[in-house]
């Protein structure tokens, strides 16, 4: 044991009576043999003894007192605390609850409102805006397929009385979306939700949608021509493929035909033979006399007499017919010109080839079809003979045809007038 | 039956029993007051200091869980509320206790005398003077140690209950500090220490 070195712990714990009897005895040994450790054990025992002899420093008189008052203080304040949280916990359950109705409220307003707010309408306008285009091109695209047609536009028009009648209506085919939906059996529009909140969509999402709003479009289109027959029944599944294909042809069920049309004249001679000439020449060129069905069947004018109609402006048969009107090929027409002086005929132009609505034409030869098949059905209930009226119910036929298809036709009225 | 009534008084205490409270705390009063008067060395910031840790005491009573005595538990409160003071309040300057305990006296170069009577009385005054100033110059844990150990003869494992502290841990602190406050004493005033040194 080093108690030079251990000193002062070897004095604590002398002091403190912690040291075992043999070391005690051993450490005092030491001090006494050495002169620092006995002076500073001396010196620590004194200075102990004096710190524990020290008297207590007596309570101040009013410790108890003030100290009472405090606590009481405190007591009080502690149930004010009480009551305010108690309070304070009430009201924030109130609180909370009306914080939770107040957040339910203006979420389901929040939810009901955003629909009829601009977002959505925008997002339509934006799609309309696409889907016009996009008619307008298929417009456009069904027109340069028709080399025949210069200018197509009555039908056009149409079309595009359409497409302003479906911007102005955006709300309309919003609001009808869920029935072409569902006439076209198609899944719940999540797009058109989307497009609701103003979410900006991908360029494949964007596209299809751009083709829904297309195919509505197409649809209000139809629904918007005047006396569209043959526009989209609502009823019929939609297809997607092409059924609604928006194309000027379909003039041809709408009750309108459009052709190619020029007007001629020739100045009637004393002896008045210009019209049989120039039934020649039609016979000669091939073209097909339109208003006068009486000249490709004698027997048919035997059958019907005075009551053949015909779109010359005259109801008798016999008198000089103020025009005639026949449809040849364009071929045809530039021979027409070229023949006539063969036939002593001068022909004054009235109007060049110009594209006209000949519909009253067309239904009058179809009228005229009619007639004949009722004809026809009434010989053959009689017994009689029904070969006149077919030859001339097809030559009707191909006339109706060559009009609808009026490529490369010609509808030439031909006036024939003393001056 | 000592500790049953302690219980009963510690239960009422935590129901906020201002009397429980009293009943249970009263009789350390005075050796808190004691040990804040010491460690402050101030009597008028012992007195606040020590109602604090009752005040103390008695809000957190419901936080005591019972694994050590009420007296030892009081005793921890008043050292961390004076060191926690001493911390706040380092350039305070202590008023020494003699003003205030003892006469006023004020004992520099004392001649040694063996004769009792006033003039031992002035030769102690000096001395207890001399302590305090030491105390006051030594380290707060010396402090507080030698206030625990010497001045309030705790026990070592008391003091470790109190400081929450190993018991080779406070012996190490007791050894120091005794050195400590032996050196400080013995520096200048080794003369009015002569008794020891005949």
């Amino acid at each position: 044991m080093n108690f030079c070195k251990e000193c002062d712990e070897y004095i604590s714990l002398y002091i403190d009576e912690l040291l075992d009897e043999k070391t005690a005895e051993e450490f005092l040994n030491h001090a006494e043999q050495c002169s620092q450790c006995s002076a500073k054990l001396k010196a620590a025992l004194y200075f102990a003894g004096l710190c524990r002899e020290e008297e207590e420093v007596p309570l101040p008189g009013d410790f108890s007192e003030a100290l009472h008052n405090r606590l009481e203080k405190l007591n009080d304040n502690r149930d004010i605390s009480k009551r305010k949280h108690l309070f304070f916990i009430k009201n924030q359950k109130i609180i909370a609850g009306f914080s939770a109705a107040a957040v339910l409220v203006i979420s389901l307003l929040a939810y009901n409102l955003l629909p009829d707010l601009g977002i959505m309408k925008k997002a339509y306008n934006t799609a309309s805006t696409a889907s016009d285009a996009e008619a307008a091109q298929s417009v456009e695209t069904k027109k340069s397929e028709d080399t025949g047609n210069i200018g197509n536009n009555s039908n056009s028009s149409e079309v595009e009385s359409g497409i302003k009648q479906n911007k102005d209506s955006g709300s309309t085919l919003m609001q009808d979306k869920e029935s072409v939906q569902q006439s076209s059996g198609a899944a719940p529009d999540s797009n058109s939700t989307k497009r609701a909140f103003g979410e900006i969509l991908p360029p494949e999402k964007k596209q299809s949608n751009d083709e829904e709003a297309n195919l509505k479009t197409r649809k209000y289109q139809e629904k918007a021509d005047a006396g569209a027959d043959t526009a989209v029944n609502s009823s019929e599944p939609e297809d997607e493929a092409g059924a609604f294909s928006l194309t000027a042809g379909m003039a041809a069920d709408s009750g309108t035909h459009i052709s190619n049309f020029a007007e001629l004249k020739v100045k009637l001679s004393q002896q008045g033979k210009e019209l049989e000439a120039y039934r020649r020449l039609i016979k000669e060129i091939g073209a097909v006399e339109l208003n006068n069905a009486g000249s490709n069947s004698a027997a048919v004018n035997q059958i019907e007499g005075a009551d053949r109609l015909n779109n010359s402006g005259s109801s008798e048969e016999k008198a000089q017919p103020e025009y005639i009107d026949c449809y040849m090929t364009l071929s045809q027409y530039s021979r027409l010109k070229n023949q006539a002086s063969k036939y002593n005929l001068e022909f004054g132009y009235k109007t060049d080839i110009i594209e006209k609505d000949i519909s009253d034409i067309y239904n009058n030869l179809n009228n005229r079809k009619i007639e004949i098949n009722n004809k026809i059905t009434e010989a053959s209930e009689n017994g009689e003979d029904t070969s006149a009226y077919e030859t001339e119910e097809a030559g009707l036929n191909e006339a109706m045809e060559k009009i609808s298809d009026r490529k490369e036709i010609v509808v030439v009225r031909m006036y024939f007038g003393l001056s | 039956m000592r500790l049953e009534n302690e219980n009963i008084l510690l239960t009422k205490a935590r129901d906020g029993n201002i009397q429980a409270f009293e009943e249970l705390t009263g009789s350390f009063y005075s050796r808190v007051y004691n040990i804040c008067c010491r460690m402050l060395n101030n009597p008028e910031d012992a007195g606040e200091q020590a109602q604090e840790v009752f005040i103390k005491a008695f809000r957190y009573i419901k936080a005591f869980k019972g694994n050590c005595s009420v007296s030892t538990w009081l005793y921890r409160i008043a050292t961390n509320v004076c060191l926690d003071y001493l911390r706040k309040n380092k350039n305070r300057k202590d008023i020494s206790l003699e003003q205030n305990v003892y006469d006023d006296i004020k004992v520099k170069d004392m001649l040694i005398s063996s004769s009792p009577g006033p003039e031992k009385l002035a030769e102690l005054n000096a001395q207890r003077k001399a302590i305090n100033d030491a105390l006051s110059a030594m380290g707060e844990k010396s402090r507080l140690i030698i206030i625990l150990r010497d001045f309030n003869g705790f026990s070592y494992d008391e003091i470790a209950e109190i400081t929450q502290a190993p018991v080779g841990t406070v012996k190490s602190r007791i050894s120091r500090a005794r050195a400590e406050l032996r050196d400080l004493l013995c520096e200048d005033k080794e003369h009015l220490f002569t008794d020891y040194v005949k």
